[in-house]
């Protein structure tokens, strides 16, 4: 639409009245999910997060033509092409056979939000077909099939995207990329500190309406009902507290302070829940950054969620605690004056959440008393000069990334090699709690593909 | 009724609650563990407290900006809307900025002497702002800010609204949901019933409720919370309680709040008018109104 016509249209808008309405003024624009050629994509797993991708992150995707879905519980993928198709006017197909699907679709891409003995190897099979592939972390349950992996990804050229969200969550690239790399405002970060508490490992049961079949289970790996419901909590078939929460926030460690750990000390235990994986751990990694020295201290809980979920670094100039819950603050360290952090403020980077002036109408003069003033903290305000900012949740972001990435507009914020770095320490904290606690040395080597 | 599970959690600032009639306690087990998900899964969403939030981004739009929401964010802002309009501003999620004002206040960031000019000026931002809901898809229009969003008026009933959808999706059908007591949804199929009384201190009326949503409003719990986002006024008294009964829980939520702001003619015309308004009853004087 033209400009003038825009504005008039506007114009005509505003006067019609104010406030929440009902309709479109910008309908004759360009619609922000219409893009042409896009990419045929299918999502493998349809349970909680193979969900989300279907119904919350696809649709936000204008780049994405989800064609179908496949699960090895009939009712999941029947529910989510009926309700898909319903819902969206789509015409999507429904497999249980990830290989049949591969077959009979016309592919670009698949999304694996399976249980992870199951990624290895429909990531590589898929790779190897000329199909690119965003896979729910962790990559596996072992360091030799999470290699391979980032492997395929190199020999074929093919995109591996791994789903650690946050490394597309705009507030997180904005404190990395902004904050931290160009005006390391923390100074040196000497510290990264990790919770992640929850109530309860559950173990869930089928849904009344799933009808499951022994001997299909066992075709698809699985020796029991539970083990189809609860494979977080089998050794063999995911890699419990320490894989699917902790690998999502060392991620944060190793991203933020730019350095892997060359040591690792950890210890956990099943003895609250009494499952195969431990529901407690405790980790403590040693990194040489470029900076100098740090440590990371990090734990899980599995039994109360009272303290939350967040990462909290500290420098010896500032600190900040970031969190994809409501606890996200940052701290100008004492010896820093205030002064010095304004023309972040000024450059809109920053709130100063004391401040309550748009509030005030124009002090009348200083009686010379005045209240005690509240403890200063700032949280991000504008995301201002950053490369690009999605302003999608994160999941929906990072899907977004890769799509993106293989229409050729992006490149991968999260790719297996990256991810492989990550999933290295997590293997060697699995070692160390499973040998009863103890200290491991990693090798630079390690790191390598 | 027998076989009861009882279940809760805290989310939404409150506690949420489920009672749940199964034989089996691994399905009641699955069934709770899957409706609090789903809770967690809509604070994420629509909380203006989460920075990532549908509701944080929205808050943060730009002039002429088009934003993809979720559905279920669409949703609610489409029935915010209804209900706007049904109660003629009475209910409007539109009042982040003002208990903004209202919070710094308690906080003492905020002297009580600079509460008429913060509200007037809130108050001015909010109407001059210009918001649409696309009525075809999940997007949200801003042609000129200055409203902040809150859903803390309608978000609990329309939790309860999704979780009764999912445990009747889970073959589920005999349950009371309840959020934070001040909406409680309850669903059976007859004969079975639940038992809902209104209470004041010296009044009381029983329901025998199979499928509806009841909601209340008061100042008893949380002392004078409610105000007037017509006026900004948070000097308000014209009942003890208010209850509004229908069969979706963001509708009794958002209506029981607005009713508490409206005076006695105006929610007779409210009933009447209205079809998804099963009942109002308002506690005054001591002596408890029902209307139909």
């Amino acid at each position: 639409m033209e400009n003038n016509k825009r504005r008039d249209f506007l114009k005509t808008s505003a006067i019609l009245g104010t406030g929440l309405m009902l309709g479109n003024p910008f309908s004759i624009t360009a619609n922000p999910l219409k893009v042409a050629d896009k990419i045929n994509i299918a999502i493998v797993g349809c349970g909680s997060r193979g969900s989300g991708m279907i119904f919350s992150n696809i649709p936000k995707i204008p780049g994405a033509n989800l064609v179908a879905v496949c699960d090895i519980i009939e009712t999941r993928r029947e529910n989510a092409k009926r309700n898909y198709n319903n819902r969206y006017n789509a015409n999507i197909n429904a497999y249980e056979d990830f290989y049949e699907m591969m077959e009979k679709e016309s592919l670009d891409a698949v999304a694996l939000a399976t249980p992870d003995f199951w990624h290895m190897s429909h990531a590589v099979d898929a790779m190897n077909e000329g199909i690119h592939v965003y896979c729910e972390k962790a990559m596996s349950t072992n360091i030799e099939d999470a290699r391979k992996m980032a492997q395929a990804m190199k020999d074929t050229g093919n995109l591996l995207q791994i789903g650690r969200q946050r490394r597309s969550n705009d507030r997180y690239r904005f404190t990395h990329q902004v904050l931290l790399e160009k005006e390391k405002l923390f100074g040196r970060v000497t510290h990264a500190i990790g919770q992640w508490n929850r109530s309860k490992i559950h173990s869930l049961s089928p849904n009344r309406n799933d009808r499951i079949k022994i001997d299909q289970l066992k075709k698809y790996g699985f020796d029991t009902i539970d083990q189809v419901y609860n494979w977080r909590n089998y050794k063999e078939l995911g890699g419990g507290v320490v894989s699917d929460l902790g690998s999502h926030q060392i991620d944060i460690f190793n991203w933020f302070l730019g350095a892997f750990p060359h040591t690792v000390y950890a210890t956990g235990n099943n003895s609250y829940f009494n499952l195969e994986q431990a529901d407690t751990m405790a980790t403590i990694l040693e990194y040489d950054t470029p900076s100098g020295p740090a440590i990371g201290i990090y734990e899980n809980i599995s039994n109360s969620r009272a303290m939350g979920v967040y990462e909290r670094f500290i420098g010896d100039e500032g600190a900040f605690e970031i969190s994809e819950s409501a606890t996200n603050k940052i701290y100008r360290e004492s010896s820093v004056k205030a002064e010095d952090w304004q023309p972040y403020v000024d450059k809109g980077y920053l709130l100063n959440q004391a401040d309550v002036n748009k509030y005030k109408a124009k002090e009348s003069g200083d009686s010379g008393i005045k209240e005690t003033a509240p403890q200063i903290s700032y949280d991000i305000n504008e995301m201002n000069d950053m490369d690009r900012v999605y302003n999608l949740a994160a999941h929906t972001a990072h899907l977004y990334n890769f799509v993106e990435t293989v229409r050729e507009n992006e490149t991968l914020n999260y790719n297996a090699i990256d991810s492989y770095k990550s999933e290295v320490c997590i293997y060697k904290i699995h070692e160390a709690i499973n040998a009863g606690g103890a200290k491991i040395k990693i090798d630079p080597s390690a790191y390598e593909i | 009724m027998t076989n009861i599970h009882s279940y809760a959690h805290q989310a939404m600032a409150t506690e949420f609650k489920l009672n749940l009639q199964c034989t089996e306690q691994a399905a009641a087990d699955t069934a709770a563990h899957a409706v609090f998900e789903r809770v967690d899964v809509l604070e994420n969403i629509l909380s203006r407290f989460r920075p990532d939030s549908d509701i944080s981004r929205i808050n943060r739009m730009k002039a002429e900006e088009s934003l993809p929401i979720e559905y279920e964010t669409w949703e609610v802002l489409k029935m915010a809307f209804e209900i706007q309009q049904l109660s003629h501003g009475a209910f409007d999620c539109g009042v982040a900025q003002y208990l903004d004002v209202f919070r710094k206040i308690k906080e003492g960031l905020l002297l009580s002497s600079n509460f008429d000019y913060a509200i007037a000026k809130v108050h001015r931002e909010k109407h001059s702002s210009v918001f649409f809901i696309d009525p075809d898809e999940a997007l949200i229009h801003c042609v000129r800010p200055g409203m902040y969003f809150d859903l803390g008026g309608i978000g609990k009933g329309f939790a309860l609204d999704q979780c009764r959808d999912l445990l009747l999706s889970m073959g589920h059908d005999t349950f009371e949901l309840n959020a934070g007591e001040s909406t409680k949804l309850f669903h059976s199929p007859l004969p079975h019933t639940w038992s809902y009384q209104l209470e004041g201190d010296k009044v009381g009326k029983r329901f025998a409720l199979t499928k509806m949503s009841v909601s209340a409003t008061g100042t008893g719990f949380q002392g004078q919370h409610v105000f007037d986002p017509r006026s900004g006024s948070n000097r308000i008294q014209n009942y003890d309680r208010t209850w509004v009964g229908t069969e979706m829980g963001a509708y009794s939520d958002a209506l029981s709040t607005a009713s508490f702001l409206l005076k006695e003619d105006e929610l007779a015309a409210l009933v009447k008018a209205h079809d998804k308004i099963l009942w109002i009853a308002y506690l005054k004087d001591e002596k408890l109104y029902l209307l139909k």
